[in-house]
């Protein structure tokens, strides 16, 4: 009786840990998210001094989400979106606008495709 | 190396929760645990791009699952059946039952092999044959046919208990001596009776309920 209280109870632990973890992902998703529009934005108006600011911020951001994602998450997804923030960051330095827009773009699909694997819908369980 | 060794402790851990049946007394469904619970640590060993919590909750929900069942089975004769199936009558009265032969997808030469491996070589000495849950072979003699017993003779037998290990590999089992309300004193008398000086001399000593201690001394070392 006391093994079967102890798995439930190892039970009960995995289900809250699952909830609070995909709640922490996906508030650190919509932290990057937004982080990357903002430098789209930036990029777009040609404010590069505020493009600059905000890859500070997203390189913050990004340390943050990259410690709680990898232990969970396929790392070579989390390493394919750590390259492309890495891109980003470097574009702007080099203030390439074209470049950069691509490099945003492509970092959004791959934080959004991360996110996605963690949903618990339909397509993810098949 | 890390990971190997925290996978090797949890199936470890895993395994001891389940409970201590051999794989050939295995439900099916704890057959199936223990294949997908192999595959599952396997797997994130070899391949380090794999986070190691993508085996570890699997592996920790598979064992959840196995024990709830299991506490479900032993509770429900409903969920029993369910999960472990009934047991087949494979013969019965001396009768080979020819569709429970069928449903088991078996042949007669299956079953002939099953009863010689029970030790029953000719089919007309079986009154009942039994497939249980776990895919072993139960076999009820006929009555002219089982092993003799004391009772059919009615001679009067001994209480047989279980013999207690006292010294294995040099060791003394100060529990076991407890238990029988002796101690080290009186083992090391009965040693020194035998020409044992020091208890790290003997590979195995057990006493069994009729007072006999059986003592094997070690190999001596070759130099």
């Amino acid at each position: 009786m006391r093994t079967v209280w102890l798995t439930a109870a190892f039970f009960l632990v995995i289900l809250a840990g699952s909830i609070i973890m995909f709640a922490y992902t996906n508030a650190l998703y919509h932290q990057l998210q937004e982080s990357l529009q903002r430098i789209h934005r930036a990029v777009e108006e040609d404010d590069w001094d505020a493009a600059s600011r905000e890859s500070e911020e997203l390189q913050k951001i990004w340390a943050r989400t990259d410690a709680s994602w990898t232990p969970i998450m396929d790392h070579r997804h989390v390493d394919q979106l750590d390259e492309s923030l890495t891109r980003v960051v470097q574009l702007i330095k080099l203030r390439r606008k074209a470049d950069l827009l691509v490099e945003v773009a492509v970092a959004k699909r791959l934080a959004k495709r991360i996110k996605d694997t963690e949903v618990p819908s339909i397509r993810n369980v098949f | 190396m890390f990971r190997t060794l925290i996978l090797f402790a949890l199936v470890i851990i895993s395994m001891r929760i389940m409970g201590k049946r051999q794989i050939g007394e295995l439900q099916p469904y704890e057959l199936v645990v223990l294949i997908m619970i192999s595959a599952l640590a396997a797997i994130p060993m070899e391949d380090i791009a794999i986070p190691l919590f993508n085996s570890i909750i699997p592996i920790i929900l598979l064992m959840v699952f196995q024990v709830l069942t299991s506490y479900a089975a032993q509770r429900s004769e409903k969920v029993r059946t369910l999960v472990c199936g009934r047991p087949s009558i494979i013969i019965q009265n001396g009768k080979i039952v020819e569709s429970e032969l069928r449903n088991m997808h078996l042949n007669i030469n299956d079953l002939l092999e099953q009863l010689r491996i029970c030790g029953y070589h000719n089919i007309n000495d079986v009154e009942f044959a039994i497939f249980e849950t776990n895919g072993e072979l139960s076999v009820i003699p006929k009555s002219q046919c089982r092993p003799l017993q004391p009772r059919d003779l009615q001679i009067e037998t001994k209480y047989e208990g279980l013999p207690h290990p006292l010294i294995v590999d040099g060791n003394v089992n100060h529990e076991n001596l407890a238990k029988i309300k002796l101690d080290l004193l009186w083992l090391q008398n009965e040693l020194k009776k035998r020409g044992i000086e020091d208890v790290k001399e003997v590979l195995f000593a057990s006493l069994d309920t009729e007072g006999q201690l059986y003592v094997q001394r070690k190999e001596q070392k070759m130099r």
